[in-house]
């Protein structure tokens, strides 16, 4: 596991924030810490929590089961409501596309904002058994959510939770495992059955249990809540593996094939844009992997496919392959076939003729070099 | 039998509705209308400048440009609607800039104003008809660069694929024309798109 950013600078987000990092590694730790009020603690007169968000490359964490898109209220996020101004960490396991990356940490609205307390991104190399040690101990506090492990495209099979809970006399350390929304159950207590550790009922002050899931692939939450102080010493996932994802350029090579385009050449144009980068904005505005407009997102959209978010690598490589199949079909029977599908690419389908021969003269220069990078001349 | 009635009727209301939705509208999200108020001739009266973008095909779209109360175009351009500027570029000689998109390309195009029409002022390196004004991925800049109290055209390309580095050209203002008269790498703090 190796320690590629770290921000440890508290502060308040208001709105959003952007954190970007750079990596070339697929499997990624991401570990953010923050916490946020409930109503009742920013003021009488509220009506919100506080919440504070997290979304990597385009990726959303929702709260399962039906509403797929919502992010509020999801075991991922910190909410004010369930942590009460305590210390909340959200372990993220997740695999990245291409080399950069974005963060974008959001506060809801209202009363946007909340404390961002640390974040550290881990490159991991590989995870059929992941063995975490935070030693993190819960802030004093009523029984709130206190950790959550997101695994996103991940199975698993089981996973160990070793404890330290400490009895006293009047209010204990306890510790809920939730997996998927599921409360794990003790048979222990009939008073406290929800919560799985106990620590009034003495079984040590060390406690470990292994909970044989056997998750299937997919985005799973598991949570500890905790009541009081108890110490996380250390995680085990066992049998963990993850949908193993394509490259950009796999990804790009696939759709073309798909259009019937020549792989290799479409990975150039991507290559020509934005060196794969799906985050690659320009100073105008042409974003992601195919470096797309806003315009041309329109015109792919006439062409039956709707972009919402043109840094998702797959949605940028299908819109971006869609439009040049269509430019390709347009300029079908010529002989420079494709050099014109490049030049009406880099500089409009209305500047370049059907019927006429390519003048490369006439063309801006430009458009003169995006064509000889692409073809290699 | 009146369920049968009830199920006509209710398949007629359906087709209806659905005619109904099939009814072009002439305002669509991919067209603009825009109207700005520039004085271009520096006489104290602002010029409107009405402008009409449209992506009416698949292709580029096109961009009309109304000056006060013309009912025909004052200019008619290939491409959707960028942006429009204005810049003393010297004393007494204010140039309005059109930017429209085509592909990845922003054609900009300069013009002054005199006896109540838009006179282009061509660049240097333009190859008209082909293409008149800037064609580049980002927007050209006025600067007086060398201190003399007239602003030069700067040119930026950006390299393929993409480096911290940029081409940078600068034209002078010749009374006639952009005329380029320095070209060179320029090192950028960030990627240049």
């Amino acid at each position: 596991m190796l320690l590629i950013h770290e921000d440890k600078t508290k502060r308040v987000i208001k709105g959003k924030e952007d954190i970007k990092f750079s990596s070339s590694s697929v499997l990624h730790l991401i570990i953010l810490t923050g916490r946020a009020k409930s109503e009742k603690q920013i003021s009488k007169s509220s009506t919100d929590d506080e919440e504070l968000t997290i979304q990597i490359d385009g990726k959303i964490f929702p709260k399962l089961g039906s509403d797929s898109n919502r992010v509020l209220d999801s075991p991922a996020s910190i909410n004010g409501g369930k942590s009460h101004n305590l210390s909340k960490t959200v372990y993220i396991l997740t695999n990245l596309s291409g080399k950069e990356h974005k963060i974008v940490l959001t506060a809801d609205n209202p009363p946007g904002s909340a404390i961002f307390g640390s974040l550290q991104v881990y490159s991991l190399d590989s995870v059929d058994t992941l063995t975490l040690e935070p030693k993190l101990q819960a802030e004093d506090g009523d029984r709130r959510e206190w950790i959550t492990f997101v695994l996103d495209k991940f199975l698993l099979n089981s996973f160990t939770v070793e404890l330290n809970l400490k009895r006293r006399f009047i209010d204990s350390d306890d510790v809920k495992v939730i997996v998927d929304g599921d409360i794990k159950k003790n048979d222990r207590s009939i008073l406290h059955k929800l919560w799985y550790f106990i620590a009034s009922i003495f079984t040590g002050e060390n406690q470990t249990e292994t909970f044989h899931v056997n998750l299937s692939i997919g985005l799973h939450y598991i949570e500890l809540w905790a009541d009081r102080m108890p110490t996380l010493r250390r995680v085990i996932f066992t049998g963990l593996a993850f949908e193993e994802q394509d490259s950009i350029e796999d990804k790009i090579r696939k759709k073309a094939r798909e259009f019937g385009l020549d792989p290799e050449l479409m990975v150039r144009v991507a290559i020509v844009e934005s060196n794969l980068d799906p985050l690659a904005t320009s100073p105008v505005g042409a974003k992601g992997i195919f470096q797309l407009m806003d315009i041309t997102i329109e015109q792919i959209a006439k062409l039956g496919y709707k972009i919402t978010d043109p840094y998702d690598p797959n949605q940028n490589i299908t819109g971006g392959i869609m439009y040049f199949k269509w430019l390709y079909e347009m300029y079908e029977g010529d002989k420079e076939q494709l050099e014109k599908t490049l030049a009406a690419w880099n500089w409009g389908p209305s500047n370049v003729s059907k019927n006429e021969p390519l003048d490369y003269e006439s063309l801006p220069e430009e458009t003169r070099r995006f064509i000889n990078k692409v073809l290699g001349k | 039998m009146k369920k049968v009635i009830l199920v006509t009727i209710y398949l007629i209301f359906l087709s209806l509705i659905s005619l109904t939705n099939t009814v072009p509208t002439t305002i669509t999200e991919e067209s603009i209308e825009t109207i700005r108020h520039y004085d271009l001739d520096l006489d104290g009266m602002e010029e409107l400048i009405h402008i009409r973008s449209s992506l009416v095909t698949l292709e580029d779209g096109v961009t009309n440009i109304f000056i006060n109360d013309q009912k025909t175009p004052e200019l008619t351009l290939k491409g959707y609607f960028e942006n429009s500027r204005v810049y003393d570029i010297k004393k007494g000689l204010r140039v309005l800039e059109i930017a429209v998109t085509t592909g990845k390309s922003i054609n900009s195009v300069i013009y002054k104003y005199e006896k109540s029409k838009l006179v282009r002022i061509p660049v240097s390196t333009e190859k008209a008809p082909s293409f008149e004004g800037v064609v580049s991925r980002n927007y050209p800049e006025f600067k007086d660069v060398d201190n003399d109290g007239v602003m030069e055209l700067v040119v930026y390309y950006r390299h393929f694929p993409f480096e911290k580095e940029r081409t940078v050209e600068l034209y002078k203002f010749n009374d006639d024309i952009f005329q380029k008269y320095l070209e060179y790498e320029e090192v950028t703090e960030e990627v240049y798109l």
